[in-house]
């Protein structure tokens, strides 16, 4: 069976859960919360780089999913239902929870430098099984504001369209697009600094 | 802007301003031909890939206690 066939039997069978859901199925919204608490716990830990925020966040996001199931008219796709409410929750514990400074890009020349360019010893194989280069990853992503962060996540790790992005932030375009500029060229010269050769 | 014309660092720009956009666009086509002639933007282009691609990697796990704490607090427990 082709993708496509596959994606949209999914799409009806995820239809059919949300109308269940709404007629007060709670097996069908157990259903639902399954598909996507991984996703979003996932998302979640990725902005927060912490695990119990990271839980606090995708827990909110359920609760209010479940208490506004039969407010969701289907306008847009459930995952980018999600991925507002919990984009909202981990921006507004990562503003509660301030404690450090982030990169500044006042100057976006220095974002770009022809000198910094090296191959890498490392590869993302490597990443996945080793902490030490974890650790790299999260201190890299931890310098970069929430607001430019998410940007990231979103369009380059979730897989989001720009506009999908920009909806789900309510930012404009050009914003995404400024924000997601600069935040690649900022973790690249981050990573670059200890993974160049 | 032509080709010819473009300096690595503006094909860098245009790399971090156009990776995953539509590749028939004419920015994308003008960044995809400075990666394939230019051996800098190459690697440039290969480091900003393999960044994303670390981050991707990078899950935590979701165990069957985080399953069950989220249902027990959305009271949907099986």
């Amino acid at each position: 069976m082709n993708l496509i066939k596959e994606e949209s039997i999914q799409q009806i069978s995820e239809e059919s859960l949300i109308k269940d859901a709404q007629n007060g199925d709670r097996k069908a919204l157990a259903d639902l919360v399954k598909m996507y608490e991984q996703t979003i716990y996932n998302f979640a830990f990725k902005v927060c780089r912490n695990k119990e925020h990271a839980e606090h966040s995708m827990q909110e996001t359920f609760l209010s999913f479940v208490k506004n199931i039969r407010q969701f008219k289907g306008n847009s796709k459930l995952s980018t239902w999600l991925y507002t409410v919990v984009s909202n929750n981990c921006l507004m514990l990562a503003r509660k929870n301030q404690r450090r400074s982030f990169a500044s890009f006042d100057n976006e020349d220095d974002l770009i430098d022809e000198k910094s360019i090296a191959d890498w010893k490392v590869t993302p194989e490597k990443v996945a099984e080793n902490n030490e280069l974890k650790a790299v990853l999260d201190e890299a992503i931890q310098k970069l504001s929430p607001d430019y962060r998410v940007v990231f996540l979103l369009r380059d790790v979730e897989g989001l369209s720009t506009e999908e992005t920009s909806k789900v932030l309510d930012i404009s375009i050009p914003a995404v697009k400024s924000r997601l500029h600069r935040a690649r060229a900022f973790l690249r010269n981050e990573l670059n600094e200890v993974f160049a050769k | 802007m032509k080709i010819k014309d473009m300096t690595c660092k503006e094909a860098m720009v245009l790399i971090c301003e156009n990776l995953g956009e539509k590749p028939d666009s004419p920015q994308c086509q003008k960044m995809m031909e400075m990666v394939e002639k230019d051996e800098k933007c190459r690697v440039y282009y290969k480091s900003l890939v393999n960044t994303i691609k670390c981050y991707k990697e990078y899950n935590p796990e979701f165990t069957d206690e985080h399953h069950t704490r989220l249902m027990e607090k959305l009271g949907l427990e099986e």
